[in-house]
C-alpha cells in the first residue's frame, strides 16, 4: 500500500494569467519568424521549379549549337491570335533548321501594360527540328516540343476596377533577339537571345540567356 | 506486495533555477542561431557559382582561348612559370575575324569589363590551390592581392572552389574564370564561373 502525500493546492488564476501572457508574447514573437521561414520555404520552391526550367530548355538548344554549330538566324515578330509569336529559325552546320517559338499572351491586366485581350495569360516555347520542306506551318512544326512555363499560382486579374481574367504569376514579360555584326565583314557573328522572366516575388531575376558565335570555325 | 512511504518534495523550483535554466536555454538557441544563419548567406551566394548561363559563357571563352590565333606566340601562357594569373584581351587575338567575335562575345555574354581590354576573365594554371601551403597559386593570390584587384564576390568564389589537385582527364593545363555583370531586365548582379582549358 502506498501512502503518498500530493500537493493538491492547485494552480492560482494569477499563476494561469502570467503563463497565459507569457505564452502568447512568445507565440507572438515566434509567428513573424516562422511566416518569414515559411515565405522563404516558398520563394525557394519557386526559383527551383524557374532553374530546373530555365536548365533543360538552355541545355536543349545549347546542345544542338555547341555540338552541330549555327550557321544563320531569322527572327520574326508577329501578332496572330492576340498572342505575340517571335520565331527563330535557326539553320545549323548540318542543313537542318531548329525553331523556337515563344507565345505570350497578355490578359487585360493593369499588371500588364502591354495587355488588350480579354482573354488569361498564356505563354509557350516550342522549340524542335523544324521541316522547312512542308508547305503548311502545322506541317513544319509537326516535331517541335512544348515546354510550358512552370505553374507557380495564378490570380484574377483586374482590369481598371473590374475583375478580368486569369492572369499567372510567372510570366515571359521580355523577349529579345540580337545579332551582332563583325565590324569588317558586316555579316552577323554572334546571336544573343533573352527571354525573361516576370515574377511579383522574384521579379525579373530569371531568364533564359543564350549567347553563341554563328559560323564558328575553331582554327586548326 | 511491497509496501513505500513516499513524501513528495513539493516545494517546486526556486527562482535561481529557473533563471539558470532558461540563461542556459538562450545561449544554447543563440548559438545555434548564429550558426544557422551565416548557411543561410552562404547558399544564397553560391546560386551564383557556377550557373548554367555563365558556364556556356565559360564554354566559349575557353574554344577561343585554345584556338591558335589566340597569343599565337604564347607569350602570355610563358608568364603562368612565373605569375599565378593572367587577363585574357580579346587584342591578344591575331587577325581581325577572331577579334571581332572576341569582342561581340565578350559583349553578349555581359562579362564583368571596367574598360574594353580590361574584362574579369583571369586565365591560370588548371591547379589554383596548394593543400601543402604554398604561395604561388592563384588561391594564395586572390586572397592576399591588395585592395581593389579582386571584388570580394570573386574572392570569395575562389575560396570556395577545390584546389583541382587531381589532373584533368582531358590532359588540361590551365582553367579559365570569369564574371559576368547581368544587367538586363533591371538586374544588377554578379555571377562566376570557371572551365578547364586544354590548349
Amino acid at each position: 500500500m502506498k501512502i503518498v502525500k500530493l500537493n493538491n493546492k492547485g494552480i492560482t488564476t494569477i499563476e494561469v494569467i502570467i503563463s497565459f501572457v507569457i505564452i502568447v508574447i512568445i507565440a507572438s514573437s515566434l509567428f513573424n519568424t516562422i511566416s518569414a521561414y515559411n515565405q522563404k520555404r516558398l520563394i525557394e520552391n519557386y526559383k527551383s521549379k524557374i532553374y530546373t526550367y530555365k536548365n533543360t530548355l538552355t541545355k536543349t538548344i545549347e546542345d544542338d549549337f555547341v555540338k552541330i554549330g549555327l550557321t544563320s538566324v531569322n527572327y520574326t515578330r508577329n501578332l496572330q491570335d492576340n498572342m505575340i509569336v517571335n520565331q527563330l529559325d535557326c539553320t545549323l552546320k548540318d542543313g537542318t533548321t531548329r525553331r523556337l517559338i515563344i507565345k505570350q499572351r497578355f490578359t487585360r491586366s493593369d499588371m500588364h501594360p502591354d495587355g488588350s485581350v480579354n482573354s488569361g495569360d498564356y505563354f509557350m516555347i516550342e522549340y524542335g527540328k523544324s521541316d522547312l520542306t512542308k508547305s503548311s506551318k502545322q506541317d513544319q512544326n509537326a516535331n517541335l516540343t512544348e515546354y510550358p512555363l512552370p505553374d507557380l499560382g495564378h490570380y484574377t486579374a483586374k482590369y481598371k476596377g473590374v475583375d478580368g481574367q486569369s492572369a499567372l504569376d510567372l510570366t515571359i514579360n521580355k523577349v529579345s533577339v540580337s545579332l551582332e555584326n563583325d565590324s569588317a565583314t558586316k555579316n552577323a557573328n554572334v546571336l544573343a537571345l533573352h527571354i525573361g522572366f516576370y515574377h511579383p516575388e522574384l521579379l525579373t531575376r530569371y531568364g533564359i540567356n543564350i549567347v553563341t558565335p554563328i559560323n564558328y570555325v575553331a582554327s586548326d | 506486495m511491497v509496501k513505500k512511504n513516499y513524501k513528495l518534495n513539493n516545494h517546486g523550483f526556486v527562482l535561481a533555477e529557473t533563471l539558470v535554466v532558461s540563461v542556459f536555454l538562450t545561449i544554447m538557441f543563440t548559438m545555434i542561431y548564429s550558426n544557422y544563419y551565416p548557411i543561410i548567406g552562404e547558399y544564397e551566394k553560391r546560386e551564383n557559382y557556377d550557373d548554367v548561363d555563365s558556364e556556356y559563357a565559360a564554354y566559349w571563352i575557353k574554344e577561343l582561348i585554345e584556338d591558335p590565333y589566340y597569343d599565337s606566340s604564347n607569350d602570355n601562357f610563358k608568364k603562368l612559370d612565373t605569375d599565378t594569373y593572367f587577363q585574357f584581351k580579346c587584342s591578344d587575338f591575331t587577325g581581325s575575324s577572331k577579334k571581332n567575335l572576341c569582342i561581340n562575345l565578350v559583349k553578349a555574354f555581359q562579362i564583368n569589363c571596367i574598360s574594353d581590354n580590361n574584362c574579369q576573365i583571369y586565365v591560370t594554371k588548371y591547379q589554383i590551390g596548394d593543400p601543402t601551403g604554398g604561395t604561388n597559386n592563384f588561391k594564395y593570390t586572390v586572397k592576399n592581392a591588395p585592395k581593389g584587384t579582386f571584388s570580394s564576390g570573386f574572392k570569395d568564389y575562389v575560396a570556395y572552389l577545390q584546389n583541382f589537385k587531381i589532373e584533368s582527364r582531358f590532359g588540361s593545363k590551365y582553367r579559365v574564370f570569369l564574371v559576368i555583370k547581368h544587367q538586363e531586365d533591371y538586374n544588377n548582379y554578379l555571377t562566376y564561373s570557371n572551365i578547364e582549358v586544354n590548349r
